[in-house]
């Protein structure tokens, strides 16, 4: 069958995969087309060898989504669950915060720093939590550009702050954090997730300080590893209720006609044979901005041509150890830890640097993901990622520049371990390049669909409903593409609301209900 | 492992219950499915499918963790590729026509490495005789082993089965092989691939009787030297940001247990097909204590 109600172009776990199963089930006929030979692929598995088991994607938001409870994964193979230590931060100095699932003990943890800011950081967090199903509903789960939506999500944050609404618009992340905490070590760690700019710029007035307060937020539902469970889930759910996942098949142009989405003709990977796939309601497009443009030829319109995804993005390295990497002993079992800045001068000055083209910036902000503490496997196989960034994708020649970042990503580690080389069974070096080659939807190695130090805050992304009738878009939309499935939720939503397919009695759960219904977090200390 | 089976509370259904059983097992369960039955495949490894797994790591590349050349798969849709030229040892080549017929080939036993046989086992002969007799079925998978699982998959679950992977731990022991196994380096790189007149090109040996004493060297523990194919990759290449990439796997013969410098046999590999280790972006390889095969 080549005929279809919505067709979907691109298995991305946050827009074209949960969008399709969301469809599938609310009763679309979807044909979901996919480049790979899986769904999801910046979010499976893979072991590097046997017994050292990685994440392409080492975070995990999902228990946030609604799409937990609307297409019951769980009962599709999801296996999402809370650790008991979810991720710290540790600075050069040995100074080091963990964060754990018991309130109680991430308390003590910040009171070793301040007693007053340990204070600060669980009355924030007992705000937040009767607050943080309504402000992900509207900050997150709906369909932006929304004005109401956005105003109440400002309410909700500057209540959560305790400041006036008109205050917290004209401030940046920098200014909030100094005002709420005293302690120069807290107040490193709490920019080491937001620094990664998921939302917006920290040094943004009003943009920076909502993008740290919704960090937070996030950094309170971390729950990692069961990635790749996700990643199959949805797709059972797809398939299971009758959805047509074309793999391996590569999209060459969005059809428009008299003004109106028809459908794409797309072709097996390496083949040039092509194929009609018509779409009688609608196509939705997860490909990214620049290849949705150029799919469309001369349909695109000028913020999709001209859409920018150059300025912050990662580099990442792949470890098989030994052993497991010497870090002081609390630290060393959370699965995620974040190597921050040795002063809040320097973390401030790295934030204003990383608006520039400085290289120098992949070596301000690190995260380590102990693998083994999520899927242990061999004792003498030990799987670390670090993550050096963000930074800039500069002129682009990672190529020439991989072996000297390879001998500073070692010298990085040497300076918590200085053994580490004498036990690395095998090292691979991940540039932007790479990952803009292994995808071509991540534009410049940006795997989240834009900007942000370039200005594509929340009411200048791209739209959800496009300018083409029957075209829509989930890649490039706010919020970014994380594992939090928003972009597909709120695909799916315009699309089923435009299709007269929404009133379903199953769409109806709150954001982060599973994390309420799964066991007590930090948002309910 | 097929468990019998068990109530199915929902569907008032009795389903069979099979836990892993690599291809076999998926095959057995979509043969189940294709007879009316209900399906519970339960994968205690990363993925389903046994060796037939398509990986990209963390990398621009494909690559099949087991061979590239298999029988083929059991979904008459899926596009398969039959390479006619299999074999190129030192210039002289194996086509599939000359195994369809059967004729005398001199790279008989090479081919037969090429698919796992040892040509010192007592019945390699007869083995490799009736790998060239169904040569016809010997195929490889447009777009990765990995998506005849993965249809295969959803075949089952569209027919309302369930499939449910990585249920298992992470913690592999190596396999503790004896006497010689295959390896297999993953190579991605940019820039002139080395050419190549046939599926799978050697290295190591340059006919049937060095090839022996080769395997013979190696078995002894008396060389490490590379010995097997750069098999092409070209079926699971295509990149649109960057077309001059590519890839191969070298599948090679060492001894289980053998100690080896990765790096220096990694580099002695791309040696030996002039392959400039400067240009290659991902390198990776699997000993035999990794892929956990045996020549047989």
């Amino acid at each position: 069958m080549k005929e279809f109600d919505v067709v979907v172009l691109g298995a991305g776990l946050s827009g074209g995969l949960p969008a399709a199963a969301y469809l599938q089930k609310a009763g679309a006929r979807v044909a979901l087309v996919e480049q790979g030979v899986d769904a999801g692929r910046f979010y499976l598995s893979y072991d590097l060898l046997p017994g050292a088991r990685f994440d392409h994607s080492p975070v995990n938001f999902s228990g946030l989504s609604p799409a937990v409870g609307d297409l019951d994964l769980m009962a599709h193979g999801y296996a999402l669950r809370i650790p008991e230590v979810t991720l710290a931060a540790l600075d050069p100095g040995g100074a080091s915060a963990v964060f754990y699932r018991d309130p109680a003990r991430t308390h003590a943890q910040f009171a070793r720093h301040s007693q007053a800011d340990a204070d600060q950081l669980a009355a924030l967090f007992g705000r937040l939590g009767p607050r943080a199903s309504r402000l992900l509903q509207c900050a997150i789960y709906t369909p932006h550009p929304n004005q109401a939506a956005y105003d109440e999500a400002v309410d909700l944050s500057a209540e959560i702050l305790e400041m006036p609404r008109a205050a917290l618009l004209r401030m940046t992340g920098v200014e909030l954090l100094e005002g709420l905490f005293e302690s120069d070590e807290v107040r490193r760690f709490m920019t080491a997730l937001p620094a990664l700019n998921l939302f917006g710029d920290l040094l943004e007035p009003g943009q920076g300080a909502l993008t740290w307060l919704w960090s937070l937020a996030l950094r309170a539902a971390v729950a990692p590893g069961a990635n790749q469970s996700l990643v199959k889930a949805l797709e059972r759910v797809f398939v299971a209720h009758g959805g047509t996942l074309v793999r391996n098949t590569v999209v060459q142009e969005i059809l428009v006609e008299a003004g109106h989405c028809v459908g794409a003709v797309v072709s097996p990977f390496g083949s040039s044979k092509t194929t009609t796939l018509w779409a009688n309601a609608a196509v939705l497009s997860n490909l990214g901005a620049a290849q949705t443009a150029t799919a469309l030829g001369p349909h695109g319109w000028p913020q999709l041509t001209e859409w920018r995804s150059d300025n912050r993005v990662l580099t990442v390295q792949d470890l098989v150890l030994q052993r497991p990497l010497k870090l002081p002993a609390d630290v060393a079992e959370a699965p995620r830890v974040y190597l921050v800045w040795e002063s809040w001068d320097e973390c401030v000055e790295w934030l204003r640097r990383s608006r520039t083209d400085d290289l120098d910036t992949y070596f301000g902000d690190i995260e380590l993901t102990q693998f083994h503490h999520l899927y242990p496997g061999r004792s003498d196989r030990i799987a670390l990622r670090v993550r050096y960034g963000t930074g800039p994708f500069a002129d682009g020649d990672w190529d020439g520049r991989r072996a000297d970042f390879n001998a500073r990503m070692r010298a990085r580690l040497e300076q918590l371990d200085p053994d580490v080389t004498s036990v690395v069974e095998y090292e691979h070096v991940c540039t932007p390049l790479d990952f803009w080659r292994s995808n071509p939807a991540a534009t410049h190695g940006n795997p989240i669909g834009g900007d942000f130090v370039g200005g594509q805050w929340i009411g200048d992304r791209l739209p959800y409903r496009s300018p083409v009738d029957r075209l829509y878009l989930s890649n490039g939309v706010w919020p970014p593409a994380l594992s939090w499935l928003a972009a597909g939720y709120n695909a799916a939503t315009v699309v089923a609301e435009d299709l007269g397919i929404r009133d379903q009695p199953w769409w109806r759960h709150e954001p982060a209900s599973w994390f309420a219904g799964a066991a007590p977090t930090p948002t309910a200390a | 492992m097929v468990r019998g089976r068990r109530a199915d509370p929902d569907r008032r259904v009795s389903a069979l219950e099979i836990v892993g059983g690599g291809f076999a097992g998926l095959v057995r369960a979509v043969d189940e499915s294709r007879r009316g039955g209900r399906v519970e495949y339960v994968e205690p490894g990363l993925r389903a499918g046994g060796a037939m797994v398509s990986e990209t790591f963390l990398s621009p590349f494909r690559f099949n963790l087991g061979p590239s050349l298999v029988a083929r798969p059991p979904l008459p849709s899926l596009h398969v590729l039959e390479p006619q030229l299999l074999l190129d040892v030192a210039g002289t080549t194996l086509s599939r026509a000359a195994l369809r017929s059967g004729g005398g080939s001199a790279l008989r036993a090479a081919f037969g490495v090429l698919l796992g046989i040892d040509p010192a086992a007592p019945d390699a002969e007869a083995r490799t005789a009736a790998a060239c007799a169904e040569i016809d079925d010997l195929v490889l998978v447009a777009g990765g082993n990995g998506l005849a699982v993965a249809c295969l998959i959803d075949e089952l679950v569209g027919a309302g089965s369930t499939v449910v992977e990585g249920v298992g731990s992470a913690d592999t022991a190596p396999h503790r092989g004896t006497g010689l196994g295959t390896c297999r380096l993953f190579i991605g790189s940019r820039g002139p691939a080395p050419e190549r007149k046939a599926l799978a090109t050697a290295v190591g040996f340059s006919d049937d009787a060095s090839l022996r004493s080769a395997l013979d060297a190696l078995r002894a523990g008396a060389a490490t030297d590379p010995v097997g194919f750069l098999v092409s990759n070209a079926h699971l290449d295509a990149n649109s940001v960057d077309e001059t990439l590519w890839s191969a796997v070298f599948q090679g013969v060492l001894p289980f247990g053998a100690t080896v410098s990765r790096d220096d046999y990694v580099d002695r590999v791309l040696s030996a097909f002039g392959i400039d280790p400067a240009a290659v972006i991902f390198r990776l390889l699997w000993l035999p204590e990794d892929t956990g095969e045996a020549l047989q």
